[in-house]
């Protein structure tokens, strides 16, 4: 059993550090897609409003939208990150968000403690990961190294291991923001088989993403947000065609 | 967050209580994993801190067992306790008004109860604090003084371990939505260290001093781990000040999580 169910979520940031009133003199202009709610006694930026969203197994939902349209706030609502201001949230089923590359990366550990602890990062405890080990060395290709601390790794071996991690022990819901896109395209290849193995065993996806051959590869419905809002909202092609007439 | 129901919040900072407790591989873990990091690359190791520590209870040996008129054995004893145990408060409290800033990616990115963050650093300063108390028996064993009472170190350091969580939690919510917190949280611990008897002894100040000794809790929790290590009691005042003191910690803090729990995430 999986389920997502977004009832009228709106999610605030408040603003404590900022001048509120040079806020306000440029709050007329308008800001990159997102909203200033400049009464009260901190301004705030309204990063969602009214979100409704029900998804069950088998749905993989695209979320479009420019920058700051909300979609990594969503991403974060989702995961729990975020407490709605309004509105509720309701989850059942395991969750990996993926939503920063190497979270909770320890440059001085070896590469075998860092499965470990990225997994952890990730709601996969230790016991449920060791399983995993043999398989994750092995397509990382890092042979020796795998003993060796992180900081004598290059950036595409640490993208390598954080990745095969992330990507080991599916969930029953997956959240990603675009970040598998970043290295060699031979990597990319053998990322993306192991992507397509590992997104067919959860049940739930939602994938944030500017790319529309990568959205349509892996969703089949989709959302775009504009300000916050659901601007539109159906099958995926549908979604993206009139994002596409729009412009 | 103003129409969420009170009693929703609370159970939620209760279940982020309790299932970060139950994730000890979790936190402990991330807790060598800091004092790895911090350590990572030097010769010396953690060893530096502690090195640190004897050379400063070996100066202020120097300078003050006779003035204070003590032996050099008994001040040697009681001014390395004090500073190892010292070192631990002002690590603890200075990286506790910076809990939540300092884990913010983690926060953002990764889901995990927020009291694993408290327990974490609990974790990593009870390790260092482990790792400098191996200078104590060398020290006691020179000058020849004959602990008394260890048992109580037990209750003792039980009672540090929750005090400096439930701390951790409070100084961790005020300091992410306060941001002057960990500024004096950091001027504060410089001066009460002179301001406690770490190197100097309490009986030796007198008149409404001794009130103010008697008063702060800093000493009170060194003193009930300090006095029973080197053959002492504790002064009467210790105990109940340091019960007290934890009272109210634990209080705060379950005050302060319950009701701000959730918006923690939007202040780092």
């Amino acid at each position: 059993m999986a389920n997502l169910s977004l009832r009228g979520v709106t999610v605030e940031f408040p603003l404590y550090q900022a001048d509120a009133r040079s806020m306000r003199r440029f709050a007329l202009q308008g800001a990159l897609g997102r909203r200033l709610r400049t009464e009260g006694r901190h301004p705030a930026v309204t990063a969602l409003a009214g979100i409704d969203l029900d998804l069950a197994g088998g749905d993989r939902l695209a979320i479009v939208g420019p920058n700051g349209s909300g979609k990594s706030t969503l991403l974060r609502t989702m995961a729990g990150v975020y407490a709605p201001a309004a509105g509720t949230v309701v989850r059942t089923g395991s969750l990996t968000p993926l939503l920063s590359p190497g979270t909770g990366i320890d440059l001085a550990a070896t590469g075998l403690e860092n499965i470990f602890l990225i997994g952890m990062h990730q709601g996969i405890m230790p016991k449920e990961m060791r399983a995993f080990v043999d398989e994750i060395v092995e397509w990382t290709e890092l042979g020796a190294f795998i003993g060796a601390p992180l900081r004598t790794y290059s950036a595409g071996m640490m993208l390598r291991l954080a990745f095969a991690v992330s990507t080991a022990v599916p969930p029953d819901i997956l959240l990603m923001d675009e970040w598998v896109g970043v290295a060699d395209a031979d990597f990319q290849l053998k990322a993306y088989e192991r992507m397509s193995r590992f997104v067919e065993r959860t049940r739930i996806l939602v994938l944030a993403s500017h790319s529309e051959a990568l959205l349509e590869i892996w969703c089949n419905r989709a959302v775009r947000l504009e300000e916050g809002r659901i601007a539109a909202s159906g099958p995926l092609a549908d979604v993206l065609e009139a994002q596409r007439a729009g412009r | 967050m103003r129409a969420r129901a009170a009693g929703a919040r609370w159970g939620e900072a209760a279940k982020d209580l309790s299932d970060g407790v139950s994730r000890v591989s979790l936190w402990s873990a991330l807790g060598w994993s800091d004092v790895r990091q911090r350590y990572s690359g030097s010769l010396l190791g953690s060893f530096w801190i502690t090195a640190n520590l004897a050379l400063m209870a070996g100066g202020l040996t120097f300078v003050f067992a006779a003035p204070l008129g003590l032996g050099a054995g008994r001040y040697a004893a009681y001014v390395t306790v004090g500073l190892v145990l010292w070192h631990f408060v002002q690590g603890a409290l200075n990286e506790a008004s910076n809990l939540f800033v300092a884990a913010s990616e983690t926060i953002r990115n990764a889901p995990m109860p927020l009291s694993v963050q408290a327990l974490r650093l609990v974790w990593r300063n009870l390790i260092v604090l482990a790792h400098n108390a191996l200078i104590v028996p060398l020290v006691l064993l020179w000058a020849g003084i004959a602990p008394s009472g260890l048992w109580t170190l037990v209750p003792a350091l039980l009672l540090v371990t929750a005090t400096t969580f439930c701390v951790a939690l409070l100084l961790g919510l005020l300091g992410a939505r306060f941001r002057d917190v960990p500024q004096v949280v950091a001027n504060g611990l410089q001066l009460m260290f002179f301001l406690t008897p770490v190197f100097w002894l309490p009986q030796t100040v007198g008149g409404a001093r001794d009130w103010f000794v008697a008063a702060n809790p800093i000493f009170a929790f060194i003193d009930i781990v300090r006095a029973p290590l080197i053959g002492e009691a504790p002064a009467p005042t210790s105990w109940p000040v340091a019960l007290g003191v934890a009272a109210a910690a634990a209080l705060g803090a379950a005050a302060a999580f319950g009701a701000w729990r959730s918006r923690i995430a939007y202040w780092i």
